[in-house]
């Protein structure tokens, strides 16, 4: 990259896409953080105080909530992951037929995220049609009650399977960037399959992963479409929780907390995934 | 110089005329027909709603013919309709002119004074609709400001292939869930008003009836101190019933064979099977120990711009015509007590017996989250 | 070199047999993978299909693997009793203002946060995330407070520039990778052959952040498409867009068989239009490989 420049210029290209977005949510995130402190409360009432942070804190409710949706971030992003990576590598080159497997893999992306999660209910329903296929086959005497998993498994499920294509896109841009003739060399040089996918492909692509992990976990975390249809009768996922909390306890400055909190999060998780990449990137 | 004055004079009469339909009549001591006329002057209403689409559109068009106004319907979802009402709360005039209102949103609504009120002196047909429901809903006090419209009642769903002798007591609903584990299905009761109507009639039944609760204004702890017994019970029984995530998909297992028995509302039960989405042999029936039962109501908003429109509306939609309509098209029983009607899933006679009211809304509201926390958190 | 150590002594070269190999197990996997996703994708389109197709008077229920009858009843209910047509020429007007905006706002930003150091970078990458950060419900309260002041709400641009609003982030922070991975010598060779700003733009930036570019525009379309919060609180009752529909039949009042309906709707033009542009721009995005150039 280039020596550090400061120049006004810089600062002003920026301003089309920073400035528009500051403009219209810069208030809203201030007055979320202001509203967690009790000032500029809805109520009307006014001043400074740590009530909501502590009432929050003491309250085993929402902390299961942020932990339940931390577990759905990370659980989603490394799935989906692990899933398009391989498929990526794999469409990297041209081939028969590549094209067609290709758009196949994206239909997801068009399918909005509660209808994606209405889809796979149908699948995994008590009489659905994984059941009896599981039963037809021999594999299990009874259905499996697989919807509305304690754990969240049908959440994630949902999100991977929506979401591969949305991971694959970005991941194949960024592996398009990466030269024949790096790969080449390396294995002129006597790299192996291994040595290839981790010491050349994986540190190239590691921006493409890392904004593809990011924006996975911040949709996951975020969600609460699919965890309302498909997630555990206990815990809700942190946005219905907020929202919740907001909207129906009308209880505005308990949720500017956890507005907060999801803020902090998700920012910590940004951070942490940063990190990564640079200790993959750079220590190989 | 005499013609001119008299333009001069006519202009100035028509536009006495016209500014004055600008500034509201007031709606409080109107007479009917000043509201109508009022209201055709406005020319147009905007109403939300998150079901009966069917329904709504096609009495759009009748209102359309009748009055001359149209009717904007917008089928939303019960969440994003009062999000965006509340939204617009502190704006001058909202987009919103009349819309349903239901479930836990009513007290949250009230107690924000979203609606512009009281409306029951002002509608002529008020008194046909019975008094209570005027005054109490979901365990809230609306005092006239909401209009009723429709009266729907929680019973017992079940598949009669299935359940051969269906439970009339407490203790025999217990009975028949120890003997069928898993198939007794309810709604969560954060989720859907069945559920709560489920947990609502536990905890009569556990704790020594509901009447103790009756007409408190806030919730008096002494009277929730042995609720602890219905938690309780339904940690002990947790694994032998399933809990759904909502009403319909308490209906949609029973379809899918999951469960045999659950507890719903008789109008989403009647819009299922006519859209093919339960099976007809379906049966519905209010328990001897009783189930809690309400209706919609329908409310006009502080800022609306065409409250009269939104008056004559609601008059309509309470109308013989319209609630009879309302009742063959999509199953929703009339608010109206002057109809005759056959074919609901839920008799009469039930209806008169063993529906039961609920109790005031600080118990519903404590109910619910005590369930969240003692129950659906363990 | 332990590829180049397995020589098998035969008759055509080693080298011509592997390859052959290779290309018949590449296409093997191809085959293996398109049938995998037909099945993964095409098994949840199909029961949808089915869903929409159940006659209103006789319901599916268990135990029929298949509905008893099909019949179109779900569909003309969809036609006749929602604004569907008119929500779905919204929508489709709509999200191409809205691709076309981000488009515009992001380029100079992408290329500073990609490109450039300057300092707080960081800062800046984490901002544009905003947007999606926190859940769209609550947002999409406060947002409509801030489009009502500024006069947007209940208007055509107000939507453009709400969707707009959402998609940047995606759009944004895909575009600034692309940016990254421009190796900087073919710059400095342009800008040694007297290449002026313009030509840098057109002959070197975006052919080469395409890829990305194109990977942005269909998040920035399909976040568009698929908008609700916001869209509903300041977009309705004048404009009603296919999820304010959706929603109506998924959300708390869920009817499978009219959801389906609605659903079907919405993703078949989506996907029609996918194959449709793919085979115009005939997928070197996918693989448009530098080592070519």
């Amino acid at each position: 990259m280039e020596r550090k420049e400061i120049s006004v210029l810089h600062y002003l290209l920026l301003l089309p896409g920073v400035g528009f977005i500051v403009l219209f949510i810069g208030s809203s995130i201030f007055i979320t953080i202001t509203q967690s402190f009790g000032l500029f409360s809805i109520t009307g009432k006014s001043q400074f105080t740590m009530e909501n942070w502590k009432a929050i804190f003491h309250d085993k409710e929402s902390l299961d909530s942020i932990l339940f949706s931390l577990k759905m971030g990370l659980l989603s992003s490394i799935g989906t992951l692990l899933f398009a990576f391989p498929v990526a590598l794999f469409l990297r080159k041209g081939g028969a037929g590549k094209r067609f497997l290709a758009s196949l893999i994206k239909i997801p992306l068009f399918i909005p995220a509660l209808v994606a999660a209405f889809l796979i209910i149908n699948l995994i329903s008590y009489h659905g049609i994984v059941n009896e296929a599981l039963i037809a086959l021999h594999i299990i005497k009874k259905p499996l009650r697989m919807l509305n998993d304690k754990f969240g498994w049908g959440v994630v499920a949902i999100q991977v399977w929506k979401n591969i294509p949305f991971v694959l896109l970005i991941l194949s841009s960024s592996l398009a960037s990466i030269r024949d003739d790096t790969v080449d060399a390396a294995r002129n040089l006597g790299a192996g399959t291994f040595a290839v996918l981790f010491r050349i492909y994986v540190p190239l692509a590691m921006p493409g992963i890392l904004v593809s992990m990011i924006l996975m976990f911040i949709k996951a975390f975020g969600d609460f479409a699919i965890t309302s249809v498909a997630g555990p009768t206990y815990p809700p996922s942190i946005a219905l929780r907020m929202r919740n909390t907001a909207t129906l306890f009308q209880e505005w400055d308990k949720a500017a907390v956890l507005g907060v909190i999801i803020i902090l999060t998700t920012l910590f998780i940004t951070w942490l995934y940063s990190r990564l990449a640079e200790f993959v990137t750079g220590s190989k | 110089m005499k013609k001119l004055l008299a333009m001069m004079l006519a202009m100035f009469a028509l536009a006495g005329v016209a500014f004055a339909a600008g500034p509201a009549i007031d709606l409080q001591t109107a007479s009917w027909d000043q509201i109508v006329a009022a209201a055709k002057a406005e020319g147009s209403v905007t109403f939300y709603a998150w079901y009966f689409p069917d329904y709504f559109k096609e009495a759009a068009a009748d209102f359309e013919k009748q009055y001359g106004i149209k009717a904007n319907v917008i089928i939303g979802d019960q969440t994003a309709n009062f999000n965006k009402a509340i939204a617009e709360k502190d704006m001058q005039v909202g987009t919103i002119d009349v819309m349903i209102v239901g479930g836990q949103w009513v007290k949250t609504t009230t107690d924000l004074n979203l609606f512009y009120g009281p409306i029951r002196n002002i509608l002529p047909d008020a008194n046909k609709m019975p008094a209570t429901a005027w005054e109490v809903q979901e365990g809230v006090l609306i005092k006239g400001y909401l209009a009723p419209f429709h009266r729907n009642q929680t019973g017992i769903l079940y598949d009669p292939d299935r359940v051969k002798n269906p439970p009339q007591t407490w203790d025999e609903l217990v009975a028949w869930i120890n003997a069928h584990p898993k198939e007794f299905g309810f709604c969560d009761p954060s989720k859907g008003g069945s559920g709560q109507s489920f947990v609502h009639t536990a905890i009569g039944a556990l704790t020594g009836g509901l009447e103790k609760y009756k007409g408190d204004k806030e919730l008096v702890p002494a009277k929730v101190a042995n609720w602890d017994i219905v938690w309780k019970w339904f940690n002990d029984n947790k694994d032998k019933m399933t809990i759904t995530v909502s009403n319909n998909d308490s209906i949609i297992r029973m379809n899918g064979g999951e469960i045999s028995m659950t507890v719903a509302w008789d109008d989403n039960v009647k819009d299922m099977i006519s859209k093919g989405n339960l099976f007809k042999r379906a049966k519905m029936y209010i328990p001897k120990m009783g189930l809690a039962g309400g209706g919609d109501t329908l409310g006009v908003l502080k800022n609306a711009k065409n409250k009269a429109a939104a008056l004559v509306w609601i008059n309509f939609i309470q109308s013989k015509e319209q609630q009879l309509k309302k009742f063959q098209m999509v199953g929703a029983y009339p608010a109206r007590t002057d109809l005759p009607i056959e074919g609901t899933l839920l008799s009469e006679e039930d209806r008169k017996n063993n529906a039961i009211p609920w109790f005031p809304a600080p118990y519903k509201d404590y109910m619910i989250k005590e369930f969240v926390k003692n129950v659906l958190m363990k | 070199m332990a590829e180049l150590a397995i020589a098998k002594k035969q008759k055509t070269p080693w080298y011509v047999s592997q390859a052959r190999r290779k290309r018949s197990f590449a296409i093997l996997l191809t085959t293996f993978f398109i049938v995998m996703q037909i099945v993964w994708v095409g098994l949840p389109i199909f029961m949808t299909v089915l869903w929409s197709l159940v006659d209103p008077n006789h319901p599916w229920s268990y135990p029929n693997i298949l509905p008893e009858k099909l019949s179109w009843g779900q569909w003309v209910y969809v036609f006749k009793y929602t604004n569907i047509i008119r929500a779905l020429k919204t929508s489709y007007t709509i999200a191409p203002f809205a691709v076309l905006l981000s488009f515009i706002l992001s380029l100079p930003t992408a290329y500073v946060l990609g490109r450039k150091q300057i300092p707080g970078k960081k800062f800046f990458q984490t901002i544009v995330l905003l947007p999606i950060i926190m859940p769209g419900m609550v947002v999409a309260l406060f947002l409509s407070r801030v489009f009502t002041a500024f006069g947007l709400a209940q208007s055509f641009i107000g939507l453009v520039l709400a969707h707009t609003l959402m998609g940047l982030p995606y759009m944004i922070r895909v575009l600034t990778t692309s940016f990254e991975a421009i190796p900087q010598d073919i710059i400095d060779a342009a800008e040694n052959l007297g290449a002026n700003t313009f030509t840098k733009i057109k002959d070197i930036f975006l052919p080469m952040v395409r890829p990305g570019l194109l990977a942005g525009m269909v998040f920035a379309f399909t976040t568009s498409i698929e908008e609700f919060n916001l869209t509903f609180i300041i977009g309705t009752p004048t404009f009603e867009t296919i999820p304010t529909i959706l929603y109506s039949f998924l959300g708390y009042n869920f009817i499978r068989t009219n959801a389906s309906v609605v659903a079907l709707i919405m993703m078949i033009p989506n996907i029609v239009m996918l194959f449709a542009v793919e085979n115009i721009l005939k997928s070197d995005y996918l693989s448009a490989s530098l080592g070519k150039l």
